[in-house]
């Protein structure tokens, strides 16, 4: 029972992880809060569901494909909307933001319409029993394959010299760009990654919880977010630690408790922990200078 | 008004310590002010001088030692009620209100004077229009003795360097203080500013009554200000006395070695 | 004229149209609707503007007093109050006690959120949606996950009106006072309103409880204007709606909230032949804006209507006394 949990856990934190290093490394390297992340993860899901259901390609073509296509749809929503607020007041980067989340649900409302749709069956489920627990070959695959995507991006950002720049932006904005770094492309990588990842998440939401449609970025999105946050915001490790985290206090209540629950229980949870940790678990604790 | 003897001081700071994790920023400082007296805290870059002013208004609550002002402990006070008692700072790196105006910078400061409700404020009572009025004639009057009342409606932040130094002064005087530490005042400044500044200071300390302590590198102000001085190393106390004396203080010098100025005070 | 008279004159002016428009019927029901939407919508946006304009804080959680003083005002309007025909004398204090309740919410999520990091007011109060929405969905007496009905539609112009009118003189007589520098001291540098002696606490806690009260009035009028409410109207999509209307009209101004309001709701309803499509234009047009105005459309400016006593006119020489 407590392994089925477990399971569960791992496959909605996964989700929440990678859509969560979206956020964060936005945050780190551009101290903005991209909201309309969430709309992405589910222009992901779309995307990969055009792929599926017209083109009918296969799941090992899907994947890379989606993270190219939705990797550029950061980048240009970057490029369009964000680059030229760079150095306006954050707040009127937060509203674009929102702005263009809005306009991101409303293209797909407008394109596919408000019902759910379904997500067909790429691969072909096996079950597997072990006694007090089950899991599918789907389950797996979401895990390992989100857990070598984690494992991707952190060697990544520590050990090429693309990563080292991503880290020197997060913590100099001012004095990086005299070190040669190119801020823009910098910043596009950091865009093209986060929203690629987001729409691997888009994916597996599809694949996992087969019906999506086009509001499902909002909960998803701000959750994640959330997940970003009792991480530690800009924290690659406290992204993928408030994923899971997040994943686990979910399935945990619905286990437990009534379904309307749910939400109270994980935001009244993450309150609570904020409370004790205000920069989240691997955040940097603010220093205040006088 | 309280009358402040030796025994009776206005301001009394006994065995402040307050130490960041392992470092020990300061190390039992003590400090007694009688009204109108003006003393220096100098000290290498670090020593802690800024943290004293940190702990004594409350951006940090002291692991050890008592603040105490005219026989109210101020130690464990939030800052706002620290400086509502009368203990007034301005800043290293000044911190004016960069949206306001000059005069509502310094009106902003006197928000402890001020004492209407909130139902006074949205029904605009007689309460609320005559204490508007006496805190804004009151704002005007200091500006007006800063020589900056013909620039009360412009944007503080937009004024020149020297002026916004000028306005922070202002600012800290308004909710009537009966200490004033300055930090850095004469920073970025050329030595006519400087001895403009040191005139101002006096003039503040005669018209307002307050004490004041003076953080400063600038060896030219200090000497010609400070009837004391207290010059930190490392959080401690390594001399307290006349200016003169400084240059003749070995603890001193060396704590200052490396530093291209002449004690003398050029 | 005297320029304190225009204040008054004007209010009665609109009064009195408003009064006919509701008796006589003088206005097309559509249109009528259009506007108390307008005036509901700055009600929520003058009021939002407190926190995030003038205090400079991001809160996303004002649809969440707008649920609650929603919720409150019509359940007493509905399960309490006496029907009858004289029932609808009541409704202002219908409208009071949802705005004393999300005032009350207000306050117990305030004193928490901000021992809080600044970024994290957001998360706070997009979790209180998340909560608020769970809890009026599983308190039996608010009908539940299916919403509330049967509420009568008390909300008429000259209401709107006067709730709106009376949240725009209050945040203006706030934002003009000891407060409402404390206000705008804790936005620009908060350390050095403590060193100045601003209660910054007392300051940040009244902020948003006025601000949630305004909330709680205009989810009363909105409640008791489409009659029927569930706990999804109040979404996080909700917020963003003010969150957009702020800043497109400008944050930390008087005016821009209500500029804010009135052309967006106007817009959408000027684009509605688009169909959903209209949901694209405009945030594509407020992006645009944002681009060249990042400010908003007030840019950071007052009007000089909307500052008080006395004008600023030009600076007087040195020595002289300012004359009011």
């Amino acid at each position: 029972m407590f392994i089925q949990q477990a399971l569960n856990s791992l496959q909605l934190g996964s989700i929440y992880a990678l859509i969560a290093l979206g956020y964060t490394m936005v945050y780190g390297v551009l101290r903005l809060i991209n909201f309309a992340h969430g709309d992405v993860f589910m222009v992901g899901s779309y995307a990969a569901l055009f792929l599926a259901v017209s083109l009918h390609c296969p799941l090992l073509i899907i994947l890379p494909l989606t993270f190219i296509a939705i990797g550029a749809l950061g980048v240009v929503i970057e490029r369009l909307a964000y680059r030229p607020l760079r150095n306006a007041p954050r707040v009127s980067a937060v509203i674009t933001a929102l702005a263009v989340g809005l306009f991101l649900e409303t293209i797909m409302l407008a394109t596919v319409g408000p019902e759910p749709k379904k997500f067909p069956a790429l691969i072909i489920t096996t079950v597997y029993s072990f006694g007090s627990f089950t899991t599918t070959n789907l389950q797996i695959m979401i895990i390992t394959v989100s857990i070598v995507l984690m494992m991707a991006v952190d060697l990544f950002v520590a050990k090429t010299r693309t990563g080292m720049a991503m880290r020197a932006l997060s913590w100099d904005k001012t004095y990086a760009p005299l070190l040669g770094i190119n801020v823009d492309r910098i910043v596009s990588v950091t865009f093209a990654l986060g929203a690629g990842l987001a729409s691997i998440a888009g994916i597996f939401v599809g694949l996992a919880y087969p019906v999506i449609d086009p509001y499902m970025g909002i909960m998803v999105g701000w959750k994640a977010f959330v997940s970003a946050v009792i991480g530690g915001i800009g924290s690659i490790k406290g992204a993928v630690i408030g994923g899971f985290l997040l994943g686990a206090v979910e399935i945990l209540s619905a286990a437990f408790l009534p379904s309307t629950f749910k939400d109270m229980i994980v935001f009244g949870l993450l309150l609570i922990i904020l409370l004790f940790k205000p920069q989240g678990f691997f955040g940097l604790p603010v220093q205040k200078k006088v | 008004m309280t009358n402040n003897t030796p025994n009776n001081p206005l301001f009394q700071i006994t065995g402040l310590s307050h130490s960041f994790g392992g470092l020990k920023a300061v190390s039992h400082f003590d400090l007694t002010l009688e009204p109108g007296q003006i003393w220096g805290l100098i000290g290498p870059n670090g020593a802690g001088k800024t943290t004293v002013f940190n702990l004594i208004t409350g951006v940090y609550k002291p692991d050890e030692g008592s603040i105490d002002l005219n026989g109210n402990d101020l130690t464990s006070l939030p800052s706002h009620a620290i400086i509502a008692r009368g203990v007034s700072r301005t800043f290293q790196n000044i911190r004016l209100f960069k949206s306001m105006t000059v005069l509502d910078n310094v009106r902003t400061a006197g928000y402890c004077r001020q004492n209407y409700s909130l139902w006074s404020a949205l029904a605009r009572t007689t309460r609320f229009t005559e204490q508007e009025e006496r805190l804004r004639q009151s704002a005007i009057e200091v500006l007006k003795t800063f020589g900056l009342v013909s620039r009360i409606h412009e944007l503080a932040m937009g004024l020149p360097y020297g002026l916004q130094r000028t306005i922070e002064l202002a600012r800290a005087l308004v909710s009537r203080p009966r200490v004033l530490l300055l930090d850095e005042p004469g920073a970025g400044m050329n030595p006519a500013e400087i001895d403009k500044l040191a005139a101002t200071i006096l003039w503040v300390r005669d018209t307002f009554g307050v004490a004041i302590v003076l953080i400063e590198h600038r060896m030219r102000l200090v000497m010609n200000l400070c009837e004391q001085v207290k010059v930190l190393n490392f959080g401690e106390t390594i001399f307290q006395g006349k200016p003169g004396d400084l240059s003749k203080n070995e603890t001193v010098v060396k704590a200052y070695f490396g530093e291209d100025h002449d004690p003398a005070g050029n | 004229m005297d320029r304190k008279y225009i204040g008054p004159l004007l209010f009665a002016a609109g009064m009195a149209s408003t009064l006919c428009c509701d008796f006589l019927h003088a206005l097309d029901p559509y249109v009528a609707q259009i506007i108390m939407y307008i005036g509901i919508n700055i009600i929520m946006t003058a009021s939002l503007n407190l926190v995030n304009g003038y205090m400079g804080e991001f809160s996303v959680g004002h649809a969440a007093f707008m649920a609650v003083g929603a919720y409150v005002a019509s359940f007493f309007s509905v399960s309490i109050l006496p029907h009858g025909p004289w029932s609808a004398v009541f409704f202002p204090l219908c409208l009071l006690a949802g705005g004393a309740a999300a005032a009350l919410v207000g306050f117990l999520i305030a004193v928490p959120a901000f021992k809080a990091r600044d970024d994290y007011l957001a998360i706070i109060t997009l979790a209180l949606i998340m909560i608020t929405k769970s809890v009026f969905e599983n308190l039996p007496w608010f009908g539940g996950p299916q919403g509330y009905s049967g509420i009568q539609k008390y909300t008429n112009l000259s209401w709107v009106f006067v709730c709106a009118t009376a949240t725009v003189v209050v945040v203006r007589n706030l934002v003009n006072s000891n407060f409402g520098r404390g206000i705008i001291a804790v936005r620009d540098d908060e350390v050095a309103a403590n060193l100045v002696s601003v209660n910054t606490k007392y300051v940040k806690v009244l902020a948003f409880v006025v601000s949630a009260f305004f909330a709680g009035v205009g989810g009363g009028l909105f409640a008791h204007l489409i009659q029927f409410i569930n706990p999804r109207t109040f979404s996080i999509i909700k917020s963003t709606d003010f969150l957009l209307m702020l800043y497109l009209g400008g944050s930390g101004t008087l005016a821009g909230p209500i500029l804010g309001a009135a052309i967006w709701t106007i817009l959408l309803e000027l684009l509605r032949f688009l169909g959903i499509w209209r949901f694209v234009v405009a945030p594509v047009a407020l992006i645009i804006l944002m681009i060249y105005r990042p400010l908003g459309i007030m840019g950071g400016k007052e009007i000089k209507w909307f500052r008080p006593h006395p004008p600023f006119p030009s600076p007087p020489g040195e020595g002289e006394r300012i004359k009011q």
